[in-house]
């Protein structure tokens, strides 16, 4: 049951932030949850072939490890592994121009820690999957359209031909 | 008047002690090693260690309900993060250690009580 679950990634190198942003997202039963410490260990999961649908990734990962990679360079290498990922970006720091940056590097949102993170977060996973739902939805739109331009001119080709060869006398009103 | 201020906690948890003691603990057992750390900084004048180690501190600080200790906590950062106004952080940050000294005997006694 649990394989059918899509999967979270939390990725904060301070613990209590990381319990306190699983314990929160754990509540919501229909996801699987996975912590880790250090960007690294992250994309080697990724690597290692699991797929999470988002990663909550803290900016600064080298207060606890000094030698750990910063959520930047992470948030790079996970969008290069595994592109459809959506990575929101979490970090103390409620500066725009820190918001702008890391969405040039292709963060899906920008959530700045304290009391209003979880909620956040919350709102921040809705807010994928609808974009997810609505790439597919206009994905599908463009198929069908595509389709059905594709059988109409067939279906013009379909009738000239009829037409030259006599098998068909009037062409239809429209045409 | 209390220095700390568990709302947040026990409204984030939804009341539930067992949580409440979680998180306070591990707010009880990392914040000496930051402080440390942050001292550490100071003293070898490594300020964007300093403003590293507070800004880990910082919502954690939040999230205890530490009011006296958040502006504080968020000057630090700021004059360790702009190398500005740097004589003031060894005042700063006995401040801050004395704020917390008071506040954690009253976090402990939470945790007790819950």
């Amino acid at each position: 049951m649990a394989d059918n679950k899509p999967l979270i990634f939390v990725v904060e190198d301070e613990m209590m932030q990381r319990e306190m942003l699983v314990d929160h997202l754990s509540k919501m039963s229909h996801y699987d949850i996975k912590a880790f410490g250090t960007g690294e260990e992250c994309a080697e999961a990724i690597r290692n072939g699991k797929k999470p649908t988002v990663v909550f990734l803290d900016f600064y990962l080298n207060s606890v490890k000094k030698e750990a990679r910063d959520g930047l360079e992470i948030l790079t290498e996970i969008k290069e592994l595994a592109p459809e990922t959506e990575v929101v970006m979490l970090s103390g720091q409620d500066k725009i121009e820190v918001a702008v940056d890391v969405m040039k590097y292709g963060a899906f949102d920008y959530i700045v820690k304290g009391e209003s993170a979880y909620y956040r977060a919350e709102k921040a996973i809705f807010n994928i999957y609808r974009f997810h739902k609505m790439k597919g939805d206009a994905s599908l739109y463009k198929k069908l359209t595509i389709g059905f331009a594709i059988a109409f001119v067939l279906m013009i080709i379909l009738f000239i031909y009829l037409q030259q060869q006599g098998l068909i006398t009037n062409m239809p009103g429209w045409m | 008047m209390p220095l700390i201020d568990l709302t947040f906690l026990n409204s984030f948890t939804g009341g539930n002690r067992e949580k409440v003691s979680k998180y306070v603990n591990l707010f009880l057992q990392f914040t000496p090693q930051i402080i440390d750390t942050m001292e550490k900084n100071l003293g070898e004048k490594n300020y964007p260690a300093l403003r590293t180690s507070a800004h880990s501190l910082k919502p954690q600080i939040t999230y205890m309900g530490i009011k006296s200790a958040e502006d504080l906590i968020k000057t630090i950062e700021a004059n360790a993060g702009d190398q500005k106004n740097v004589e003031q952080i060894p005042q700063q940050m006995e401040e801050l250690k004395s704020i917390l000294n008071s506040a954690i005997p009253e976090l402990k006694q939470a945790v007790e009580n819950s």
